[in-house]
């Protein structure tokens, strides 16, 4: 992944529980970068390693982890890094998650190295869509929950998240059913 | 459309360029794409001009000439909207069948922001169309610069932080190269270790007092390396663990040469820690102190020897001192007692003498001590009431007796206003006057002596007092009187041999005088004469009272509170002396002969007072009281008065340290002791109990059967009176004591039991319950042998338990006849 990712996870840590925080969630993951560069790709199991790590020090669940790095990338990151960009990617919450298919193909262009996750929108209602996610990452199913709720909040809608299937399960990917 | 392309409808069209617009030959706008409508209002026919200007090219497009010569080339487009102004690009092409000109193009935007700010979405863009990945790529950029301005940031920190420590690296340098300097220059040896103390470097002064080079030690530890058979391993565990510590150690030590000789060395060991506060080194400073131990050595044996040698002094002058003071202790007493049988004149007057005399005696023993003792710094100046006045009468008196057969006279003058008692030291006034008067008698063949003392000086109750001995004797040449006041010194041998002395008396007189605070000179002329002046401060304490100016006080007071009393003395006449006085007193006591035999009866009963001589066989008087002191013994708490002949204050000391209430120096006078009793029974009231030994005089008194009569027999003959106070206190101390050791034996505290059984066991004896006194004493042993057999101990307390009633009742009953035989 590229060091934006990383980047977000140490300011969700350092801005949430301090500096030392940070430090033994880097010492637990035996990862030593001081300091990550936004534009270069990263090997992903330092991301693993970086939440396994914060899981750990900061005594919570994996899961909950991942959940609370999808919420603070589009609240904190995405909007102070990309605030404009997400801002086109939508006018409401319907229209950014149709327009995200798009807009991870053109991300997969100009990162070449990212490998960046593919979307797909289905069965699109007037409050509701059903949103694919396909990726060879695995165990970021939570961390795009994170996302989608993220994005509720950015668009300042309730959001319903359910998994309708997983990889977890022997699908070949993951399929949100949102509704707001 | 050319036919050679697919056929696209409108929309499609619309989807494909949606920033689209046509011009016609008029300039007019003729139709926009669905996303450029939403850059600016559009009607159709409004005026391109209106709303476009060329940025690209620069020409100006006036003509439609001029529009037709865009094409081909890149267009850049302002659409100003307003205060809005946004940049497109494209190309123009001419569509011939419309005969107008279209431009396809899409907004240029620098920025992301921008294209929310002209109110669009990446929906309003051609898929196709690169715009948003450009923009996409100048944000990534723009992340990039951020990123590189914080790492400059960051470089910039460190930079400064590295300038910072290389200059303080720098001044580190300079002062390491300074103390290495020193390191190297200074005569002690520098080590640096390790943190687990293994040489890294040592100075040329350290190779010097080694003998070796560092390649020969490097790695070692120094202690290895140096330390040898006579090194303290205490000193060396010592150090060795405050490097394990990480602490600074002081220590001094015994090391080797490389060629086998011994020196010492004074270590002064520091560790070097590291930013995080780690030990990385030590560093430790060694001063050879071989001299100084070597002098301190020397010098220590010879205070070692010096010591010694003095103790053998003090050890000796009081062992002389007890051998000389005892006897003479003895006929100092029996001369009082002698006073108090009626003597007749003439009797008395002998007797006078005889004490004098003796006194005398006392003081020339004391001449010797008192010198060697004011040598020493041992001699106390006391502070006690005195009658200054009559203390120089009696000894006038004294030499008046003695200069009887003489033609000589002695004369004395005191100023009559000193009629006040003083305080100070009353002996050494004493020891003073009888030199002076004494060398004066001496002295002078006829004529005169005389005694003044006036009053010097006065300030608030500060008196200064001036005494004079003056004679009509031989006189001292004037260039003898400077040594006169050394000891060992006579004016001449000759008059060594003819008046003889110890050449001590002047100098003990000297020191005397001055240990007080006073001076002494001296006046005199050959065959005319001495006068001998001096003065002593003193205190004034109030008028003379008439009862201390007796020979024979009266010592009334004491029979209304009597006391018993222990007197552990070993000398026959000492307790000659002691019980006269305590019989004439009306105190009640008894006597034991040695210390073992005084602790005994002081396990026994209660005393209100002990008189304990120090030295003693068998036990002395320290472990008497030591004994008494540190047991359960009735006596724990019971005032002790120290008797004793030695004049040692070491002794006085180590009296106190073993337990001793008080002290009184042998001999005494019967008006001392009585003091002594008197202050230290003070506190007790007791009941008045009279000599019953009158009374009972051929009188039949008959114990019960049922005791041990023979015993009691022995023990109080008929002396009913101690005999009660036997009774008495088993009655009174008995319950309480059975119900300790009830307790302890309910406990099972067999040690608590033995040790009660061992105490009270007594007790039974001195009342003649002697079957019982064996039965405590079966228990005392049972109670005390491993392993327990409560077979035995059971019966035995039960049978002593159920005894015990009757025998309190019997015990209570025979005390009531001995009271009563006491009163008659």
């Amino acid at each position: 992944m590229y060091g934006i990712v990383n980047k977000a996870i140490e300011e969700l840590v350092t801005e949430n529980f301090g500096a030392k925080a940070w430090e033994d969630v880097k010492k637990e993951s035996g990862i030593d970068i001081d300091y990550f560069l936004s534009n270069e790709p990263y090997d992903d199991a330092i991301t693993y390693q970086l939440a396994i790590a914060a899981s750990k020090t900061l005594d919570m669940p994996l899961d909950n982890v991942l959940i609370a790095f999808g919420e603070f990338w589009v609240l904190n990151t995405g909007k102070k890094k990309y605030g404009a960009l997400m801002q086109a990617g939508g006018s409401n919450l319907k229209e950014f998650l149709i327009n995200l298919p798009n807009f991870h193909a053109r991300v997969s262009l100009i990162y070449p190295k990212l490998a960046p996750p593919e979307f797909k929108v289905t069965d699109i209602e007037e409050n509701g869509l059903h949103l694919h996610y396909f990726s060879h990452r695995p165990g970021l199913k939570e961390f795009v929950r994170g996302l989608i709720q993220g994005l509720g909040k950015m668009y300042e809608v309730a959001v319903n998240i359910d998994i309708l299937q997983s990889r977890d399960e022997g699908s070949t990917h993951e399929v949100y059913a949102i509704s707001w | 459309m050319n036919k050679s392309h697919p056929n696209i409808t409108d929309e499609q069209f619309d989807r494909l360029f949606p920033f689209f617009f046509t011009v016609n030959t008029s300039f007019q706008i003729e139709k926009c794409g669905k996303s450029i409508r939403k850059l600016f209002s559009c009607t159709e026919g409004e005026d391109f001009h209106h709303y476009f200007r060329f940025i690209r090219p620069r020409t100006e497009v006036r003509q439609f000439e001029d529009f037709l010569n865009c094409q081909g080339i890149l267009i850049i487009l302002e659409l100003q909207n307003g205060l809005k102004t946004i940049k497109l690009r494209g190309q123009f092409e001419f569509i011939e069948a419309s005969q107008c000109m279209l431009f396809i193009g899409t907004p240029w935007f620098t920025d992301i922001s921008q294209l929310s700010d002209a109110g669009l979405t990446m929906l309003d863009f051609a898929i196709h169309d690169t715009q948003l990945d450009l923009l996409q790529a100048l944000n990534s950029q723009e992340s990039i610069t951020a990123d590189i301005r914080v790492l400059l940031d960051k470089i910039n920190a460190q930079k400064k932080e590295i300038e910072k420590n290389a200059e303080i690296l720098r001044s580190n340098q300079a002062q390491l190269q300074l103390l290495s300097h020193i390191a190297e220059q200074t005569v002690n040896g520098v080590v640096i270790t390790d943190s687990f103390g293994r040489i890294e470097w040592v100075n040329e002064s350290f190779s010097k007092i080694t003998g070796y080079e560092l390649s020969e030690i490097v790695n070692k530890t120094p202690g290895s390396v140096l330390q040898g058979p006579e090194s303290d391993q205490e000193v060396s565990q010592y150090m060795r663990q405050h490097i394990r510590n990480g602490q600074d150690f002081h220590a001094e030590i015994v090391n080797y040469h490389k060629n086998g000789s011994k020196y010492w060395i004074k270590i002064s060991g520091h560790p070097i820690k590291n930013e995080k506060g780690e030990v990385v080194r030590f560093f430790a400073l060694e001063e050879d102190i071989t001299k100084r131990m070597q002098t301190e050595l020397a010098l220590r044996e010879a205070k070692a020897k010096a010591d010694a040698t003095s103790r053998a002094k003090d050890m000796f002058l009081a062992n002389i001192s007890h051998e000389i003071r005892t006897p003479l202790n003895a006929i100092l007493g029996m001369s009082h007692l002698l006073y108090d049988t009626h003597p007749t004149k003439e009797q008395c007057e002998y007797l006078d003498i005889l004490k004098n005399s003796a006194e005398m005696l006392r003081s020339l023993i004391s001449d010797v001590l008192d010198l060697s003792k004011i040598r020493a710094g041992k001699l106390e100046v006391q502070q006690k009431e005195f009658d200054l006045v009559g203390l120089v009468r009696s000894l006038v008196k004294s030499s008046q007796l003695r200069l009887e057969d003489r033609p000589l006279s002695i004369e004395l003058n005191i100023n009559p206003t000193l009629d006040y008692m003083v305080i100070g030291d009353d002996l050494l006034l004493n020891q003073i006057l009888t030199n002076l008067i004494g060398n004066a008698e001496k002295f002078t063949k006829s004529g005169k002596i005389e005694v003044n003392v006036n009053l010097k000086s006065h300030k608030g109750k500060k008196r200064v007092f001036q005494f004079s001995i003056s004679d009509t004797g031989i006189g001292i040449p004037k260039e003898k009187l400077s040594m006169i006041f050394h000891a060992f010194q006579q004016v001449d041998g000759d008059i060594k041999r003819k008046f003889g002395g110890t050449g001590l008396g002047l100098a003990i007189v000297k020191q005397l005088i001055e240990l007080q605070g006073g001076k002494i000179s001296v006046k005199s002329r050959v065959g005319k004469g001495s006068v001998f002046t001096f003065n002593l401060p003193y205190l004034e304490a109030g008028l003379i009272k008439d009862n201390i100016q007796s020979e024979t006080p009266q010592y009334k007071r004491l029979n209304a509170d009597a006391k018993k009393l222990l007197v552990v003395e070993d000398n026959y006449m000492n307790r000659k002396y002691i019980g006269s006085l305590l019989e004439k007193w009306n105190v009640p006591f008894v006597m034991a002969v040695d210390g073992r035999k005084g602790l005994t009866m002081a396990q026994q009963e209660h005393f209100d007072m002990i008189l304990m001589d120090i030295q003693m066989p068998e036990m002395d008087g320290y472990e008497t009281t030591i004994a008494i002191r540190q047991s359960n013994n009735p006596n724990r708490d019971t005032p002790i008065l120290a008797l004793t002949a030695s004049a040692l204050i070491s002794q006085k000391d180590k009296a106190f340290k073993a337990g001793f209430s008080d002290y009184l120096s042998k001999p005494f006078r019967p008006d001392q002791l009585y003091e002594k009793i008197e202050k230290n029974c003070k506190s007790i009231v007791y009941e008045n109990r009279q000599d019953t030994k009158e009374y009972t005089e051929g009188g039949h008194f008959a114990f019960d059967k049922r005791l041990d009569t023979q015993l009691l027999t022995e023990l109080y003959g008929d002396d009913w009176a101690y005999a009660a106070d036997m009774f008495e206190t088993f009655v009174h101390h008995t319950p309480t004591e059975w119900r300790d050791l009830s307790t302890a034996f309910v406990a099972k505290n067999w040690q608590e039991v033995s040790r009660l059984a061992h105490k009270i066991k007594p007790t039974f004896g001195m009342v003649g319950l002697s079957d019982m006194e064996q039965m405590l004493l079966r228990l005392e042993n049972i109670a005390q042998t491993q392993p327990i057999d409560e077979a035995l101990l059971n019966p035995l307390f039960g049978q002593i338990e159920q005894a015990l009633p009757a025998v309190m009742t019997l015990i209570a009953s025979e005390l009531e006849k001995l009271n009563t035989l006491s009163i008659l």
